[in-house]
C-alpha cells in the first residue's frame, strides 16, 4: 500500500510539473522562436441557445425551460518549423476553460509533433467541431459524443502528446493519423472531468488513442475512418477506483451532391476495478443526413442508438447519458457567418424519455 | 385642313419599325471568370482541380513556388459563381469545411478574405505567388495577368 502511495504520489507530482512546464512553454513558445515566415488565424465563436423541455422527467430533473450562451476563442500560428494553437471557452453560468493550449514541431511539412492539452480523438463528432456551434449543421451533439462535463461517457480532452500527420494514399485521396497518449480525467458521482492545466488537479492516469481517416481526393470533404483508445479512469469517491475504458469505431463524413451523410459507430467496453459490479459493454450509433436545399437552407435529421447499454455497470453513473434519439431540425445561413436553427428531438435517458425543442443562434468571426 | 396617314404611310411606318428593331445590336459581352495573378508572381499553369485543392486549403507547389490563394468577397456574384462552379460547395459550406480544418488543427491556413477591390489589388500587386478570381473584363482594366479561365457565360 505504501509502496502504491510513494509512487502514486510521484506520479502527480510529476504530472503537476509537467502541466506548469508545458504552461510557460506553450505561452513562451511563439514569442521565443525567431521571427521567420510565419502566419496565423483565429476564429471565434458565439452563440445562444433556448430549450424547451417536456416529458415525464419535467420538474424533477429537467427544468421545462432553459437558456445558455457560449463563445469560444481560437488561435493559431505557425512557422516552417513550429505551431501553437489554443483555445478557450466561457459560458454565462461561469463556466470558462482553456480547452486546448498546443505546441507543435514540424518533422516533415506534414507531419507534426504536439505537447499540450487536446481533444480526445475517440469518434468523429468531438474533433471536428468541438464548441464551434455555427460548424455543426444541427444544434445537439450525439449523446455518445457529448461533452464529459455535460453527461458524457467518453473523455473530451487529454494532457500529453500528440502526433499527426498526412500522407499520400493512391492517386488523388490521402491518409491521414492522430496518435495520442496522455492522461485523461477522472471521474466522480457527477461525472466524467477532463484534466486541467491550471487549476485543482484531481487523479489523472494514461489514456492512448490512434485514429486513421482517409480521404478519397484532397478536393473533396469526403472522409472515412476508423479509431482506438483505452482510457484508465480514476474514480472519486465511488465505490470502485479506477475505469479501463476500451473505445473503438468507425466513421464516415461523406457527400451525395447536396445530401450530406454523417456517421459513426462505437464499441465500448468498461471494466470497473475493485468493485463488485463488474464489466461491460455497449455498442452505439449515430447517422445524421443534411439536405442542402440553397446556400440558405439546410434540413436534417438524425437518429442515435445504443444497443446492450442495460448491461454496462458503468453507464449507472451515467443518468442523463442520451441513449437513444429521434430529431429533425432546419437550419439558416445568413448575413456574414450566421446561422439560425430550430430541432426537436425525442430523447431516452434510461428508462425515461423526453421532448426537446431548440432554438440556437451562432456565428462566427472573422 | 386635317390630313390622316393613308395606308401606304401606315405601312411604310411599321416596315420602318420593324427595321428598327430588326438591325443588328452590338454583340453582348460574354462574362468571363477568370484566375488571375499579381504581376509579383511568377507565370505558371494551373489545372481547375489544382484551383480547387488550393482554396480548399491544400498547399500546392509548381516549379517551387507555393500559391497562396486571396478570396474576392469584393464582387459577390464572381464569388458565388467561383464557388458554384469551381469549389462545387456553397459559399456557407465552404467557410464551415475551412473552419473545421482549423479546428481540427489539421490545417492553419484559410485563404485570406478581401471584402474591397482596392485591397484585393494591393494584396496581389504586393504579395508574390498570390492568386484570385475575377470578371476577365476587370482583370484585363486593372492590367492583370491572366493565368486560366475558370468559367464563361453561355451565349
Amino acid at each position: 500500500m505504501n509502496h502504491f502511495l510513494v509512487r502514486w504520489t510521484f506520479v502527480h507530482g510529476a504530472l503537476r510539473t509537467l502541466h506548469v512546464a508545458m504552461l510557460i512553454g506553450l505561452i513562451a513558445g511563439p514569442s521565443l522562436v525567431n521571427a521567420q515566415e510565419s502566419n496565423h488565424d483565429y476564429l471565434i465563436f458565439l452563440d445562444a441557445s433556448a430549450y424547451h423541455h417536456s416529458g415525464t422527467l419535467v420538474g424533477d430533473d429537467l427544468k421545462r425551460n432553459e437558456g445558455e450562451a457560449k463563445g469560444t476563442f481560437l488561435y493559431s500560428w505557425q512557422n516552417d518549423r513550429y505551431r501553437f494553437f489554443a483555445e478557450a471557452h466561457v459560458a454565462d453560468e461561469g463556466e470558462a476553460e482553456l480547452a486546448r493550449l498546443q505546441w507543435g514541431w514540424r518533422l516533415a511539412p506534414q507531419t507534426t509533433a504536439w505537447v499540450g492539452r487536446f481533444h480526445n480523438p475517440q469518434g468523429y463528432w468531438n474533433t471536428q467541431y468541438h464548441h464551434g456551434a455555427y460548424l455543426q449543421t444541427s444544434i445537439s451533439r450525439p449523446g455518445i459524443e457529448q461533452f464529459d462535463d455535460m453527461g458524457g461517457v467518453i473523455p473530451s480532452h487529454f494532457i500529453g502528446v500528440q502526433l499527426d500527420s498526412t500522407q499520400p494514399a493512391g492517386n488523388e485521396g490521402s491518409l491521414r493519423y492522430e496518435f495520442g497518449l496522455g492522461v485523461s480525467g477522472e471521474l466522480d458521482e457527477k461525472g466524467l472531468e477532463s484534466p486541467l492545466l491550471v487549476g485543482p488537479q484531481g487523479s489523472a492516469k494514461t489514456t492512448a488513442s490512434l485514429r486513421l481517416a482517409y480521404m478519397p481526393s484532397e478536393a473533396e470533404l469526403d472522409t472515412f475512418g476508423v479509431f482506438l483508445g483505452q482510457n484508465r479512469i480514476p474514480a472519486k469517491e465511488l465505490d470502485f477506483r479506477e475505469v479501463r475504458q476500451t473505445v473503438a469505431g468507425i466513421f464516415a463524413n461523406m457527400y451525395i451532391k447536396d445530401l450530406r451523410l454523417t456517421g459513426a459507430v462505437f464499441f465500448m467496453r468498461d471494466e470497473l476495478e475493485d468493485g463488485t459490479a463488474g464489466a461491460g459493454g455497449f455498442a452505439n450509433a449515430y447517422l445524421q443526413a443534411e439536405y442542402q436545399l440553397n446556400p440558405v437552407w439546410t434540413p436534417y435529421v438524425r437518429a442515435e442508438g445504443s444497443h446492450g447499454d442495460a448491461d454496462d455497470p458503468y453507464l449507472m453513473q451515467f443518468h442523463d447519458f442520451v441513449r437513444a434519439r429521434r430529431l429533425l431540425g432546419l437550419r439558416r445561413d445568413f448575413g456574414r457567418k450566421q446561422a439560425l436553427k430550430v430541432e426537436y428531438a425525442r430523447s431516452r435517458i434510461e428508462t425515461d424519455r423526453y421532448n426537446d425543442l431548440a432554438v440556437q443562434w451562432s456565428m462566427v468571426f472573422p | 385642313m386635317k390630313r390622316g396617314l393613308s395606308l401606304a404611310g401606315v405601312v411604310l411606318l411599321a416596315i420602318l419599325v420593324a427595321n428598327t428593331f430588326a438591325l443588328p445590336l452590338p454583340a453582348a459581352e460574354v462574362r468571363r471568370l477568370v484566375l488571375v495573378a499579381g504581376n509579383a508572381s511568377p507565370a505558371v499553369s494551373l489545372s481547375q482541380e489544382e484551383v480547387r485543392k488550393l482554396y480548399l486549403g491544400v498547399l500546392v507547389t509548381k516549379e517551387g513556388k507555393t500559391f497562396l490563394p486571396l478570396c474576392n468577397h469584393a464582387d459577390k456574384l464572381a464569388y458565388e459563381i467561383f464557388m458554384q462552379k469551381v469549389v462545387f460547395m456553397s459559399g456557407p459550406v465552404y467557410e464551415r469545411a475551412l473552419m473545421s480544418r482549423l479546428v481540427r488543427a489539421a490545417s492553419s491556413f484559410r485563404p485570406p478574405e478581401y471584402t474591397t477591390e482596392k485591397e484585393l489589388l494591393q494584396a496581389l500587386a504586393t504579395t508574390p505567388n498570390t492568386l484570385t478570381y475575377m470578371w476577365a473584363d476587370k482583370a484585363e482594366a486593372a492590367g492583370l495577368r491572366i493565368v486560366m479561365e475558370l468559367w464563361r457565360e453561355k451565349e
